[in-house]
């Protein structure tokens, strides 16, 4: 296969045209034989396309098997990889007897794979069993569950839900940096996971957020590794407010948060390198899809009812681009067949490997999808669920 | 002497560089235009630009079409690098929005090519090293062909499947889920 000739920045070029020139003869010649492209700019190519159909075109041919599993491997994908398989969720509101659906229990997954098969992955009923009464679901990453009970101390634990015995791995508690005494409200805690780095190790964050009441805007950070067993606080720390809900994303290695200053802050699993990227407007979520960092504009103003998709085009710069916009976001809704009751929208989640996005709205808590591609939007249930947490199951043991 | 570097900066902004086709057409374009190819941009930097900037790999249907996407592109770039500051200006991003829209509508246009064309503009972006080109020309590739199935494929490139059915079968097993 011919690959293009690239002049080179420099000035030693001039010596070296002529062979540059024959070169580019011999290009000619080959160029428009058949019109096909060298496998540098398949690659380029198939880098663009959703990872679900670089997969299927693994099965075109064998030249194609090796450049998809080329372009696969550019993403950094793990080769037995499993994508999203619903969302597991809790909820501490009262049973309504007006409403109907997926209520009354505490905690649930909810299946968005729907095409009627059971799910091996995830056995819902577990979910229901009254042990976990007392359970708060925290952060769910690649698999792994982080949860608290809520005692008179919040205790964390991570498990992974997938594995027949669900062994818990107690945390000890996290350490409250200088005078302060109690836990703020604004407090998050979050888990890091990547099987295909490490199957065996994950990092939790402790994000303490300095209350306005105690004058410190600061955020102080803390990191539990399992290969270390113990909290290690950061030393570096930077001066930023984090938006105090949970905007947050695990990605590339590193926590994504999003601060009140239109900022997205990274920091690595050692909880040692930070890093800054500049946003084009005021986000309000924060995930990743198809390997690319994605964000939701806050709609306000005249722009209350756009939903706005952003993405950061490469992941070493700061270009983001609006990758989709909806005008009237409620209208979505009828769509599928739901009505909102006039109140707008909540974004919950974003599909890892695909251009979707699942949404929340009206009072009685409707959940959907929209995919970005086909501008379907798709009804999936109503439910009284807080947090939704994507759960994408992982098979192997952890800790 | 301040007023003597101005003048060369005008004459710079208004020079103009002429491209010669494979087939020996000569085209003028201004500096800025010609600069959204980072090849030209380092031979003007070499200073070897004197009687035309030889392109024997593109042909002057490709190169007319690539000039009429920098000088749409020039501006806009023009426009971004004196703007940097004005970032997170609400009033600015308005404005930006509707050109931006501008430009998105113009690309769309640009690519309604056959596919012939649309591979020759990859070849010739990524031999002038437009990167904005080459990124929007790729996209639409790979829009044309996400969500067909390998049967779809071969039949749009004309491809002959020559894996085994056992491969096949293999190769599906292991993808299922990109199947469902």
């Amino acid at each position: 296969m011919m690959c293009a000739p690239k002049p080179r920045p420099n000035k030693r070029r001039r010596r070296r045209r002529n062979t540059a020139r024959e070169r580019e003869a011999a290009m000619i010649r080959r160029q428009h034989a058949g019109g096909d492209l060298p496998d540098d700019l398949v690659l380029e190519i198939l880098r663009r396309v959703p990872y679900r159909s670089l997969c299927r075109f693994k099965a075109v041919s064998p030249p194609w098997l090796a450049l998809c599993s080329a372009a696969a491997l550019r993403r950094n994908k793990p080769p037995r990889y499993r994508t999203l398989s619903g969302f597991l969720y809790h909820s501490t509101r009262q049973n309504h007897p007006d409403l109907w659906g997926y209520y009354g229990r505490r905690y649930g997954f909810i299946d968005v794979v729907k095409n009627g098969r059971p799910n091996p992955m995830v056995d819902a009923s577990r979910w229901s069993h009254s042990h976990l009464a007392d359970v708060t679901l925290v952060d769910c990453c690649n698999g792994l569950l982080l949860r608290g009970t809520s005692a008179d101390a919040i205790v964390y634990a991570v498990c992974n839900p997938a594995t027949p015995d669900e062994r818990l791995l107690v945390l000890p508690p996290p350490p409250l940096p200088g005078l302060e005494q109690r836990a703020s409200s604004y407090d998050q805690m979050r888990l890091g996971f990547d099987p295909a780095v490490s199957p065996h190790q994950f990092t939790v964050f402790f994000l303490h957020c300095g209350s306005a009441s105690a004058g410190r805007y600061g955020l102080s950070l803390s990191v539990y590794s399992s290969e270390a067993k113990t909290w290690i606080p950061s030393t570096s720390s930077v001066v930023v407010r984090a938006c105090p809900r949970r905007q947050t994303a695990f990605f590339n290695g590193s926590l994504h948060l999003l601060t009140e200053e239109n900022l997205v802050l990274a920091v690595d699993k050692e909880g040692e390198a930070w890093r800054s990227i500049r946003t084009p407007c005021r986000f309000s979520f924060l995930g990743h899809s198809e390997g690319r960092l994605c964000a939701v504009e806050q709609p306000q103003g005249h722009r209350w009812n756009v939903l706005a998709i952003w993405f950061l085009e490469d992941y070493g710069g700061e270009h983001w681009a609006m990758k989709h916009s909806v005008v009237d976001a409620a209208g979505l809704f009828p769509a599928c067949g739901i009505t909102t009751g006039g109140s707008s929208y909540t974004v919950v989640a974003f599909h890892p490997d695909r251009e979707m996005v699942f949404l929340c709205a009206g009072v009685h808590r409707h959940l959907m999808s929209y995919d970005m591609d086909s501008g379907k939007s798709k009804y999936i249930c109503t439910s009284t669920a807080e947090l939704y947490l994507p759960y994408v199951p992982c098979l192997y043991q952890s800790g | 002497m301040a007023s003597a570097g101005s003048g060369d900066e005008k004459a710079a902004a208004a020079a103009m560089i002429t491209l010669i086709s494979s087939d020996n057409e000569k085209f003028e374009v201004t500096e800025a235009t010609a600069t959204l190819s980072q090849t030209i941009r380092h031979m003007i930097e070499d200073g070897c630009t004197d009687g035309g900037v030889p392109l024997p790999n593109v042909t002057s249907k490709i190169l007319a079409r690539v000039i009429e996407y920098c000088k749409k592109h020039a501006t806009a770039a023009a426009g971004e690098e004196g703007s940097s500051s004005s970032f997170s200006d609400a009033a600015f991003l308005e404005v930006d929005r509707a050109f931006l829209e501008e430009l998105e509508e113009f690309d769309d246009a640009f690519l309604e090519v056959d596919r012939a064309t649309l591979f020759d503009l990859i070849l010739a972006a990524n031999y002038l090293d437009i990167k904005g080109l080459l990124n929007l020309t790729c996209q639409k590739v790979a829009d044309s062909v996400k969500g067909k199935t390998p049967e779809q494929i071969r039949e749009m490139y004309n491809i002959v499947n020559d894996l085994t059915p056992e491969e096949e079968a293999e190769i599906r097993r292991e993808t299922q889920w990109a199947f469902e």
